[in-house]
C-alpha cells in the first residue's frame, strides 16, 4: 500500500471476527476480514446470503447484539477503535459520522411520524440547530436527492409513499448529517431495476458531491457495477478476491467470481447460456478446513484441502485467495 | 351570457361543497361506527354533568304518593320507584357513577399498565419476568371473583370500586402494552434510529410510546364496555355504591322485588347499562378498524 493511500484511509478493518454463540455451535459469519476504506471511495461488497457481507457492515456500526455475537479484531475509523469504543462513543458515531442505510424501506420508517420530522430528528442528534433550520435541512437535502415537491413528501406520512420514495427518504436522512462513510446494506435489493438505477445514481452523484464515503453491500454484480470504484467479493466469511471494478468484469481471479459473474445474464455474452454455480455455501456453523470453495470449485486440487489459502496479490491492486488464480482467471473453467 | 344548464350550476356548486361540512360528512360517513359510538358516551356525559339542572326531582328523597307508578305517569315520564323516588331523575345522577367506573379505572391502570409493560418489555431480563409473571398470578384469578375479593375487604363505596377495578384491569392492560412494544422493539424503524444516533431513552419517547399508544388506547376502549356492566354488577349484589345513592347496578337490585308488576324500575336502568357499555363499544370497534393498516385510506 503506497503513503498515498494511506493518507486518505479514514476506515481501516483489521482481522476482524464476528462470532456469535449459539445453541448449535459457534457460527463464524465473519471470520478474519481486513479492508479499508478511503476519502469518498465507493466500495462494493458482495456476496451471497448468508456470506457475512451484512454482518461485517453490521460490526462496523456495533449493531450486533451481544451476547450472543462477539466482535474481535480491529475496526479503526477517525483514529478510533470502534470495537472498544463505549455506547455513548458509539452514537455520536452512528448517525453523526457513519449512517446506515437498509434494505426494505418501508419499515424503516416511523409509520407515525412525518418523514420530514424524520429526517429532521436524525440532524437534531448531531447538530445544534432549531426545529425549523433542521426542516429547511432536510427540504434541501430532498431536492438534491432530485424529489419533485419535496415539501409535500415532508408532510407524507411513510405508508403514504413508494417504496422508492422511502428509500431516497432513508438516503436523505444518511447524508443529511453529512458523515464520511455510508453503508448501504441491501439498499436497492427490494427496488424494481429501474428505480434501482435511478437511486443509485442519485446515490453516486450525491457522495461525491459530498466527498463521503460507500460501502456497498450486495447480491447484484450489476449494481456493484454501476455504482463502486472497488470490489471485494465475500464467501464463507472471508474475502476470497478484491481489485478495482473493472479489473473484477475484465478478469475474475477467483473461481467463485468466475462462477458468480457466469451465472448473470450479460450483454457482452449474449446468447451463451448461463451457468449456475453448483452446490451450496458451507454453513456457518461448519468448521472449515482448507478452501472454503473446495466442494464447489471446478479446479480444485489436493493441495486446497491442507489449509485455507490466504488473500495473495497476484496482480498489482488485485487479491485473490485461490491458490491457482492464474489458472481462474481464464474464463471457460465453468 | 349563454344558458348555465342545471347539471353546470350543480357542478360549479361543489366545490363549496367540498369545504368543511363535506369534509366532515366525509369523515363520518368512513368512521361511522366511533361517531355513534362518541355520540351516545358525550350525551351520558353530558346528562351526568348537568343532573342537578336536568334532573326534574332529587334522586334521594321520595314522595310516598308516588310509589311505583308506572312509565308516562303525570309528572314522572319514566314512573318512579317503591320509595316513590323519580326514575329518570335516577337515571341521570347514577349515569355520573357508571362513567366513572367506565373510565377511571382503566385510565390509572392504562398509564400503569403502559409504563410497567414498556419498561419490563424494553428491559428485559430479571425485571421483565419479574413484573410479567407477578401479573400473570392476578391474571389468572377471575376477574369477577378478584374484584368481589377486593371490594369486600376494602368495603363498599365508589372509591373502593375504582380500586378494586384497577387492580382487575392492571394485568391485561400491562400485557398488552408488553405485547406491543416487545413487537416495536425489534421493528426496523426502531433500528433505523438507532442506526441515526438516538438513545434508548430517545427510542422509548420518540419512537416506543407514540407507537404504542394507540394499539393500547384502542384495546382500554374496547374494555370500557364491560367495564360498565362489570361496575353495576358489584353495586347490584351490594359491594359497590350504597344506598341511597344512585346507581344503575343498584336501581336494578331495587326494582328486583317488583319485577313481575313493575318491571320499569329494574328494565330501565338496565337499558341504559346497555346503551352506553355499546357506545364505548361502538368507539373500541371503530378505533380497532381505524388502526388496522388495511383500512387505511
Amino acid at each position: 500500500m503506497d503513503a498515498h493511500v494511506e493518507r486518505k484511509t479514514f476506515l481501516s478493518v483489521r482481522g476482524l471476527k464476528t462470532h456469535f454463540h449459539t445453541r448449535h455451535g459457534v457460527a463464524k459469519s465473519v471470520d478474519g476480514v481486513d479492508f479499508h476504506i478511503s476519502k469518498g471511495e465507493r466500495l462494493g461488497l458482495i456476496g451471497e446470503s448468508g456470506s457475512g457481507k451484512s454482518v461485517t457492515a453490521l460490526s462496523i456500526m456495533r449493531l450486533v447484539r451481544e451476547p450472543p455475537g462477539k466482535i474481535q479484531g480491529e475496526i479503526e475509523f477517525e483514529g478510533q477503535d470502534l470495537v472498544k469504543l463505549d455506547q455513548t462513543g458509539m452514537r455520536h458515531i452512528r448517525g453523526g459520522r457513519i449512517s446506515m442505510v437498509f434494505q426494505d424501506p418501508l419499515n424503516h420508517l416511523d409509520p407515525v411520524m412525518k418523514v420530514g420530522d424524520w429526517i429532521a430528528e436524525a440532524l437534531l442528534l448531531h447538530r445544534d440547530l432549531d426545529r425549523k433550520e433542521a426542516l429547511t435541512e432536510a427540504a434541501r437535502m430532498m431536492k438534491a436527492l432530485k424529489i419533485a415537491s419535496p415539501e409535500d413528501v415532508m408532510r407524507a406520512y411513510p405508508f403514504q409513499l413508494s417504496g422508492g420514495m422511502c428509500q431516497r427518504v432513508l438516503i436523505a436522512t444518511a447524508i443529511v448529517t453529512e458523515p464520511a462513510l455510508i453503508i448501504c446494506d441491501e439498499a436497492t435489493s427490494a427496488l424494481d431495476v429501474t428505480v434501482q438505477a435511478s437511486i443509485l445514481r442519485s446515490l453516486t452523484e450525491l457522495t461525491s458531491l459530498y466527498g463521503t464515503a460507500l460501502l456497498l453491500t450486495t447480491h447484484n454484480m450489476l449494481v456493484v457495477r454501476q455504482a463502486c470504484t472497488r470490489v471485494m467479493v465475500m464467501y464463507a466469511g472471508r474475502m476470497v478476491e478484491s481489485c478495482d471494478t473493472d479489473a473484477l468484469f475484465r478478469q475474475p481471479m477467483h473461481p467463485y467470481t468466475v462462477g458468480l459473474l457466469n451465472s448473470v445474464p450479460s450483454l457482452e455474452r449474449v446468447g451463451q447460456p448461463l451457468v449456475p454455480m453448483p452446490g451450496e455455501p458451507p454453513l456457518p456453523t461448519e468448521e472449515i478446513r482448507g478452501c472454503a470453495f473446495y466442494a464447489r470449485c471446478p479446479i480444485r486440487r489436493a493441495a486446497c484441502q491442507e489449509r485455507r489459502p490466504p488473500l495473495a496479490e497476484v496482480a498489482p491492486g488485485h487479491w485473490s485467495a485461490c491458490l491457482f488464480s492464474e489458472e481462474a482467471r481464464s474464463k471457460d473453467t465453468f | 351570457m349563454a344558458a348555465i344548464t342545471e347539471a353546470e350550476r350543480a357542478t360549479r356548486r361543489l366545490p363549496h361543497m367540498s369545504g368543511a361540512v363535506a369534509r366532515a360528512w366525509r369523515i363520518v360517513g368512513h368512521h361511522k361506527s366511533i361517531v355513534i359510538g362518541l355520540g351516545i358516551v358525550l350525551f351520558v356525559f353530558f346528562i351526568a354533568v348537568c343532573a342537578p339542572l336536568l334532573a326534574p326531582y332529587s334522586p334521594i328523597k321520595g314522595q310516598p304518593l308516588d310509589r311505583l307508578k308506572d312509565i308516562g305517569a303525570a309528572g314522572h315520564i319514566l314512573g318512579a320507584d317503591q320509595q316513590g323516588r323519580d326514575v329518570l331523575s335516577r337515571l341521570m345522577y347514577g349515569a355520573r357513577s357508571s362513567l366513572v367506573i367506565a373510565v377511571v379505572p382503566l385510565t390509572i391502570a392504562g398509564c400503569v399498565g403502559l409504563l410497567l409493560g414498556s419498561f419490563a418489555a424494553y428491559a428485559g431480563g430479571v425485571a421483565d419476568t419479574l413484573i410479567m409473571r407477578s401479573m400473570d398470578v392476578v391474571f389468572g384469578l377471575p376477574p369477577i371473583l378478584l374484584a368481589i375479593a377486593v371490594s369486600a375487604t376494602l368495603g363498599p363505596g365508589l372509591l373502593n370500586l375504582v380500586i378494586s377495578m384497577t387492580i382487575v384491569l392492571l394485568p391485561p392492560m400491562t400485557r398488552v402494552t408488553h405485547q406491543v412494544v416487545a413487537q416495536l422493539k425489534e421493528a426496523a424503524f426502531v433500528e433505523a434510529a438507532k442506526v441515526a444516533g438516538a438513545s434508548s431513552q430517545q427510542i422509548v419517547f420518540g419512537q416506543i410510546l407514540p407507537n404504542s399508544l394507540a394499539p393500547v388506547l384502542a384495546y382500554g376502549t374496547s374494555l370500557a364496555g364491560a367495564m360498565v356492566v362489570f361496575g353495576a354488577g358489584i353495586s347490584f349484589i351490594g359491594l359497590g355504591i350504597q344506598p341511597p345513592e344512585a346507581d344503575w347496578g343498584r336501581m336494578i337490585n331495587d326494582g328486583r322485588e317488583v319485577l313481575d308488576l313493575h318491571p320499569h324500575v329494574s328494565t330501565l336502568p338496565g337499558l341504559a347499562i346497555f346503551v352506553l357499555a355499546s357506545g364505548f363499544n361502538f368507539i373500541g370497534d371503530g378505533l380497532r378498524d381505524l388502526l388496522d393498516p388495511r383500512m387505511r385510506i
